[in-house]
Order: C-alpha cells, then sequence, then structure tokens
C-alpha cells in the first residue's frame, strides 16, 4: 500500500511502539498481509535466515510484524516471543469453515498463556472476498470470544488482504485500544 | 573438487561417514559445513560436472532397482508393474528437481521462492529428496541448520520452515541415531526451530527496544526445555535421563549463534539462471495460488500472467500519488477502474452517464486561491488549506453535530447574491473530473469534447491552471433537488434569462486533507443532472462498499450490547466502561492507495443493492433501541450522555452512509440501461 499506509500508520501510532505478533493457522493469508502492509523503510533490513518479519521504521515509530507458526509441538516455542508484545492479530481463513475449529483451537493455545492475558486481540477474518466466507460475526460466534475473553479488549474484523480491506480497520482500532488501562 | 577438498579437511573430523552415499558425494556435500566462506561454495566447472556425473549415476541406479521390483512384482498384473515404473519416474523427476533446486538451477520458480516451494505440503517428495542431498549430516544439530541455510535462500513462510525442519531432523536422526537424543526426531525438530527463532531474534537488528527483548540463554534453554518437555510427557518420552546434555548442548548452540548468524545463501553464490525469471513472478507464493505443487508447476507460466495485474496495481499505486503529475506532464494517468467491453463504445459518448463535457461556472470559493502551473503537487489535490492532521479524529474528539455536517455541505454560493463565479472547462470520464480554469482574456472557446490529447493540450494552453480530482467516494448533488425557491427569488441570478442549475460535489476527508465541496453552475437543470449522473456514477463503480465497518464484533461497550439489555443491573452498568463509538479509519480516507480495479460493474450493482438494502434494515434496528437506551441510561448522567452520543455518532454515520450508497446505487441502475443486455 505504499507511502500513504505508512503515513497514516506514523499518525496513527505517533510516537508509540508496537510489536505485533501475527499468528494464525498457514493459508490464513498472514505473509500476504504482511506483504500489503509493508511500508516504506527507512533502512532496508538485512534479510535474516528464517522467518518473515517485516519492520517498519517510520520517523519514531518502530512497527514489527512476526509471522510465527508451525505444528501443535512447536508451539510451546512461541512464548519466545511473547514478553514485550503489544497486540496479538490471529489470522482466520474465514473460507474454510472445516479448519475453523483448529484454528479456535490454535487461539486459545496463544491466549491461554500467561503473558498474552492482556494483550489486545485483534481477530482478521481473512478472504472476505470468497463468496461463502463466514461473516465477522458468525467468526466471532464460532470462536467464542464473547464468553471466553474478559479482561482484554478483542475485535473481529473482516478483511481481504488482496484489496487490504479492513487492514487499516484493524490497525485503527489496534491503536485506538491499545491504551486501555490493564487491569 | 579442489575448493571442496580443502573443506573437507575440516568437515570430515566432525562427520561420520555412515550415509548410504559414495564417498565422492560425502566430499561435494561436506563443502557445506559451518563455518563456511563465501568462496566454497562458488560454482566450479568441477562442481557442475560432478553433478552431471551423480544424475546420471543415479539414472544407472533407478534401472537397477526398477529391474528389481519388476522381478518381485512379476506375478502381479502388468498394469501395475507400469505404474511402478511410472512412481519411478516420478522419484528421478523428484530428485532432478532438488539437485536443480540445491544448484540454483530450477528456473521454474524464483530463487528467494525455492524454500517456499520445497516447503508446500504438496512437495514433500523433493523435500525429501532435497534433504538428502545434504548427507551425511553433522553431528552438531546447529551445524546441520546452517548446512541448510548455506543451500538454499532460506526465508520462508513459517509453516513451510516448519516442514523443511522437521524433514531435516528425520534426516539427522537416521545419520545419528546414537544420541542422546535417541531415536525422537520430534525433539530435534524443536530444537532445530527454537534455533531458527534464536536467530531471528539476536540477528534481526531492526526489532523494537532489542535490548528488552532480545533472549537470553537462560530464556531460550528454559523455553526451548519446556517444549521439550510437553513433548515428552505427549508422546511419553524419556528426556529426563539426557536432560544436562540437552541443557550443555543448548547453552553451546546459543553462544555460537550470538557470535555468527547462520548464514544466508545469496543468489550470486548459485546460477544466476534464476534472476530473470524473478521479476515476474515475484510474489508469486504470497498473491497467486497459495501452494505450490508438482503438478501446477505447468502451469505457472500461465498463473502468473493472471498475477501480472495485480503486480502491476501494485506499482501503479506506488505512482499513484504522481497521477497528477502524470497529468500535468501530459503523460496518461492510471486507470481507476475495471474496464469492461462495453466501455468502449461508452467513454467517448458524450452527456452519457460515461462522459460529459461541457463549460461552466465554477464558484470562485471552491479551488485553492493560490494556483500557479508549477504547484503541481498542491494544485491538482483535492484538499491542502487546513493543517488539522486528519487522523485528529481518532482522538477522542467533538462528535460532529448535525449541524456542522450540513452547514458544510449546503451551497452557499447557489443562496449568496454575490457570489463570483469562474469559467471552468469541466470533463468527467473513466473516474476522473477534470477541470480546466479558462484565462479570463480569452473570449473563443473552441467547443472540442475531444479526449484525445490534441483537446486536452488546447484545454491546458487556454487555462490558467488545471485540476485531475479522482472521484473516488465523491458525492454529486443538483442543487435544485434540495433547495426550493419560489418564483421572486430565481432572480438571484441578474442576468438569469432561464433557470440555471447548479450542483456540488463533495470529496471526502482523505490522507490529502479535509472535505472539499466544489460549487458548480450550469446553463440550465438538466445539464447539471447530466454532470451529477456521471459524477456519481464514476465515484459508485469505483468506491468499494464499506461494509466491514459495519461486520465488525468487539467486545466495546458502546452502550447497547445484549448484555446491557438483559441482564445488568444499574450497579453493573455504572461498573461499565463505555467507550466512545467512532467510525474506523478506513480504505476510502486512503483513496490513492486503494483503486478497486477488479470489480465489476454488475458486481459493484449488486453489492450497492445488498448493503443499501442490509443497512435500512440495521439503521431501524438502531431506531428501535433508542427508547430502551434512554430508559435503562437515564439513571446516571453521564453515562446517559455518553451512551446517547455514541447512538448519534453511529445513527449520523450510518445515514450518510445510506444515502451516499443508494446516490451511488440510482447512479449505477441508470447507467447500466445504456450497457447492452447480453454482457
Amino acid at each position: 500500500m505504499g507511502n500513504s499506509i505508512s503515513k497514516a500508520l506514523g499518525k496513527l501510532f505517533g510516537s508509540k511502539e508496537m510489536k505485533i505478533l501475527m499468528l494464525g493457522l498457514d493459508k490464513a493469508g498472514k505473509t500476504t498481509i504482511l506483504y500489503k502492509l509493508k511500508l516504506n523503510k527507512i533502512k532496508t533490513a538485512t534479510p535474516t535466515v528464517g522467518f518473515n518479519v517485516e519492520t517498519v521504521t517510520y520517523k519514531n515509530v518502530k512497527f514489527n510484524m512476526w509471522d510465527v507458526g508451525g505444528q501443535q509441538r512447536l508451539r510451546p516455542l512461541w512464548r519466545h516471543y511473547f514478553p514485550a508484545t503489544t497486540a496479538l492479530i490471529f489470522v482466520v481463513d474465514s473460507s474454510t469453515e472445516g479448519r475453523m475449529q483448529e484454528a479456535k483451537e490454535e487461539l486459545y493455545s496463544i491466549i491461554g498463556e500467561k503473558e498474552m492475558e492482556n494483550v489486545v486481540l485483534l481477530v482478521w477474518a481473512n478472504k472476505q472476498d470468497l463468496k461463502d466466507a463466514m461473516k465477522p460475526q458468525e467468526v466471532s460466534n464460532f470462536l467464542e470470544l464473547k464468553q471466553n475473553l474478559k479482561n482484554q479488549p478483542w475485535c473481529v474484523i473482516g478483511s481481504n488482504a488482496l484489496s487490504g480491506q479492513g487492514l487499516v480497520e484493524g490497525l485503527s482500532w489496534i491503536s485506538s485500544n491499545s491504551d486501555v488501562p490493564r487491569k | 573438487m579442489c575448493v571442496s577438498l580443502n573443506n573437507d579437511a575440516c568437515g570430515a573430523l566432525r562427520r561420520s561417514h555412515d550415509g548410504p552415499c559414495s564417498e565422492g558425494e560425502g566430499v561435494l556435500r561436506g563443502s557445506k559445513s559451518m563455518p563456511v566462506g563465501e568462496q566454497d561454495l562458488l560454482q566450479s566447472p568441477g562442481m557442475i560436472n560432478m553433478c552431471e556425473f551423480l544424475q546420471d549415476d543415479e539414472v544407472v541406479d533407478d534401472e537397477k532397482s526398477v529391474v528389481h521390483v519388476a522381478t518381485t512384482i512379476s506375478a502381479e498384473t502388468s498394469v501395475e508393474s507400469v505404474e511402478s515404473n511410472q512412481s519411478k519416474k516420478a522419484d528421478q523427476r523428484y530428485r532432478h528437481i532438488a539437485l536443480d533446486i540445491l544448484e540454483g538451477t530450477f528456473i521454474e520458480i524464483p530463487y528467494k521462492e525455492y524454500a517456499n516451494f520445497l516447503g508446500s505440503e504438496g512437495n514433500h517428495r523433493i523435500l525429501t529428496e532435497f534433504i538428502k542431498l545434504l548427507d551425511p549430516l553433522p553431528l552438531s544439530l546447529l551445524e546441520a541448520l546452517s548446512n541448510l541455510s548455506n543451500s538454499i535462500y532460506f526465508i520462508a513462510e513459517a509453516q513451510n520452515i516448519d516442514r523443511t525442519l522437521e524433514c531435516l531432523s528425520k534426516e539427522w536422526i537416521q545419520c545419528h541415531p546414537d544420541t542422546h537424543w535417541k531415536s525422537s526426531y520430534k525433539l530435534c525438530h524443536i530444537v532445530l526451530f527454537s534455533l531458527l527463532i534464536l536467530n531471528s531474534d539476536l540477528h534481526n537488528d531492526f526489532q523494537i527496544d532489542h535490548k528488552k527483548t532480545k533472549f537470553s540463554m537462560v530464556a531460550f534453554i528454559n523455553n526451548t526445555l519446556r517444549a521439550l518437555r510437553e513433548e515428552s510427557e505427549y508422546e511419553e518420552l524419556e528426556i529426563c535421563a539426557g536432560e544436562h546434555l540437552i541443557i550443555d548442548e543448548l547453552s553451546e548452540y546459543y553462544k555460537l549463534l550470538n557470535e555468527t548468524p547462520l548464514p544466508l545463501l545469496t543468489e550470486s553464490e548459485t546460477s544466476i539462471a534464476t534472476s530473470e525469471y524473478e521479476p515476474s513472478l515475484n510474489r508469486f507464493s504470497t498473491l497467486g495460488s497459495r501452494e505450490y505443487s508438482i503438478s501446477n508447476l505447468r502451469g505457472m507460466a500461465s498463473s502468473s500472467t493472471t498475477l501480472y495485474p495485480r503486480d502491476n496495481q501494485n506499482s501503479i499505486r506506488e505512482v499513484s500519488a504522481k497521477s497528477n503529475r502524470n497529468f500535468h506532464n501530459n503523460k496518461p494517468m492510471q486507470t481507476l477502474y475495471c474496464k469492461e467491453p462495453f466501455d468502449d463504445d461508452l467513454v467517448s459518448d458524450s452527456g452519457s452517464s460515461w462522459f460529459v463535457d461541457g463549460l461552466v461556472s465554477i464558484s470562485k470559493k471552491s479551488l485553492p486561491n493560490r494556483f500557479f502551473k508549477r504547484d503541481r503537487d498542491q494544485e491538482t489535490t483535492p484538499k491542502v488549506h487546513s493543517k488539522r492532521s486528519f487522523f485528529g479524529w481518532l482522538k477522542p474528539s467533538k462528535s460532529k453535530t448535525f449541524i456542522d455536517h450540513t452547514s458544510r455541505t449546503t451551497s452557499l454560493s447557489y443562496l449568496s447574491k454575490d457570489s463570483e463565479w469562474d469559467r471552468v472547462k469541466v470533463q468527467i470520464r473513466e473516474g476522473r473530473m477534470l477541470i480546466f480554469k479558462i484565462k479570463q482574456n480569452v473570449k473563443d472557446i473552441h467547443q472540442s469534447n475531444g479526449t484525445n490529447s490534441t483537446a486536452i493540450d488546447y484545454y491546458k494552453e487556454i487555462s490558467s491552471s488545471y485540476f485531475a480530482y479522482s472521484l473516488f467516494e465523491a458525492e454529486a448533488q443538483v442543487v435544485q433537488d434540495n433547495i426550493i425557491i419560489g418564483c421572486e427569488a430565481v432572480n438571484i441570478n441578474k442576468n438569469a434569462k432561464k433557470k440555471k442549475g447548479n450542483f456540488t460535489v463533495i470529496f471526502p476527508e482523505d490522507i490529502n486533507g479535509p472535505e472539499t465541496v466544489l460549487e458548480f453552475q450550469t446553463k440550465d437543470i438538466a445539464e447539471s443532472h447530466k454532470f451529477t449522473q456521471c459524477i456519481n456514477f464514476w465515484a459508485g463503480r469505483i468506491s468499494p462498499v464499506p461494509m466491514t465497518q459495519f461486520e465488525l464484533v468487539s467486545n466495546e461497550e458502546y452502550g447497547w450490547s445484549d448484555k446491557v439489555f438483559t441482564d445488568l443491573t444499574c450497579f453493573d452498568l455504572k461498573q461499565t466502561t463505555i467507550s466512545e463509538w467512532k467510525p474506523l479509519l478506513g480504505l476510502e480516507l486512503l483513496y490513492e492507495d486503494s483503486k478497486d480495479m477488479e470489480t465489476k460493474l454488475k458486481d459493484r450493482l449488486e453489492e450497492l443493492m445488498d448493503f443499501t438494502k442490509q443497512l435500512g434494515v440495521w439503521i431501524d434496528r438502531h431506531n428501535e433501541i433508542k427508547d430502551k437506551l434512554v430508559e435503562i441510561w437515564s439513571f446516571d448522567e453521564n453515562c446517559f450522555e455518553v451512551v446517547m452520543n455514541n447512538w448519534n455518532s453511529k445513527y449520523l454515520y450510518m445515514n450518510t452512509q445510506y444515502k451516499k450508497r443508494l446516490t451511488y446505487l440510482e447512479a449505477l441502475q441508470k447507467a447500466m440501461e445504456s450497457v447492452p443486455l447480453d454482457i
């Protein structure tokens, strides 16, 4: 989305530094989102072997998104990332109802971690462009966030990583909610 | 070969040569042990020859085994032996692909996508072959990982990395069955993955507040151990006995990795044969078909062409901010809409919904005061007066009142007696509004409705300034539809012999600045209608429907959640934190970047129909809850005010959206009348 979004984000996040963890099952669209949000990097980071990490520097804003994932046995390793995480973005593929249960389990296994108790949670119900995609309300009902999350602000937003729909909205939601006093 | 041999001197000490490979092969692969200088990987004729030799060798092997298989299954049907023959052939093909990847000569996908390709679910066989090529693996897991990252450009999606490392760990266990890891490839898998995370963490120098977040050795070991323990419980494996060995091993790895990051293989180190393919296939893995498999490899060339528009679109995005500059520099401007066959006939059909062109007047107040032809960027984007940050409204601020809003869109120039008007030439076409402010001294304007560059040049020449506005999210309205003035008042315009028409165009607040309203006057009302129809048609066509805003689900309390209506007492309500309702920042505010060029006219029409219908229902529902809200919240003055403000903001937002989308819908419906039915 180029320059404008980075300008927008600069204004949005002020001088905040945000480490945002982006998780989700494979093929949920994480990498496409990262690509879409790729902002103008003032310095080009030397790529590091391994995972896709988008680090964006705009004025005094550092915005760090990690694409992590992997199967069951690797999940405890995600704890490596948890400290200092401002927000968790969980991406689900709204068009594959069959994998929604798996996504739900994964989501709860992450937010069940102590370090993640108070983290702001944004769920991107991705691939809204596909015909039989579940609507954000349906996704939210399925994930049962209302019943299970009491202490942290959460939000489900429909998105389409290809067109960019929902992405700015999501980040704007994070920015307006990450100052909520933690209980 | 000599390069390999040099390196093998140290490699051989660490490696156990119990793999099933020939010694020659071992030497070749040995060149990839850690630490490795770049020169070790430079292509030499010797290496290429070696590989050719290897390939031949494998073919021979294959033939032998085919013969062998054939004899054992001789009692079975011939069909099956053909099948096994085919599967052998497939094996051979996988091996060749794996070899090509290792050599960097696999040209079907870009070099940087190799790791994603190998890690894809459908390519497990190729991955297995590839990992086998790294045999024999060194005893150190870190070295094994380093060998891998030295053999392929190893930046990939997490799940693909996961699968690759799993395969690597299986192979490692086969090479080293007698370590304290016993036969558990799963535990090795965890260690490998953990090491890779550690590498990213230690050596990604753009992390936020890195000093604070960088893993300490203790944290690394603890986290990894925890993962190992969970796996052991799960699989009922025993690692406790060797735990101190594991701790020693992990701390050793941490020290090594802290000093030397895993090497990233760069393209120059392998064949450059793939580089020319890269530009067109660049974003293949993420934007296109979401996985690779051997079966869709053949289709890649064709799918890359379908991808191309997206890539194109992306590059257009980057230059889109310059589209006005293009206009000034006589360069073609980017397309804003999804072009369809019927557009060709209609785009130059003057007076239709597709194209309007005419000399009209514009209120002097409308256009920016200072215009200089050189001042391109300023001059041509709707906005720039206010310094107020448009993101300011994200922060708590006074919510717009209805009066604020309407006053901004009221056609003041029309109502005011002493409005001044400028002559302008206006063209509406293909999602844009072009305005040429004609110089005072030009009396005779040669009437040309052309859209070609000669006509445009002519208008540029007789104009003191000119503007190109994108109609994204714009809305036009005929003033006389809204304001009815009695007969006597018609003479407000002194020289009006017949009743003139007026229309306004509103460009919403966006990344460039606040809302802008342009006011125009035409010779009669009918012409105003033509202009508004055309503007609304294009605006409706290129603006996506803001469904996201309305479908959002969150636990924020605005005062009307189910909980409030059902089970909360006054006391509970007092404890509830009420958030302020405000529309989220949407793409419509960043129009420069969000050209929706993929939605067809017909689909947009459907979208708008669904949206307005749905929004109508939502507005009704929102109205219904008002009485209840008054009842529930009246116990506390502060809460009441916040909730009612929320209610109002949402109501206003929905109403504005409803009105605008309905205008679009009507304009599109009207335009569809001129589209041939069979399309």
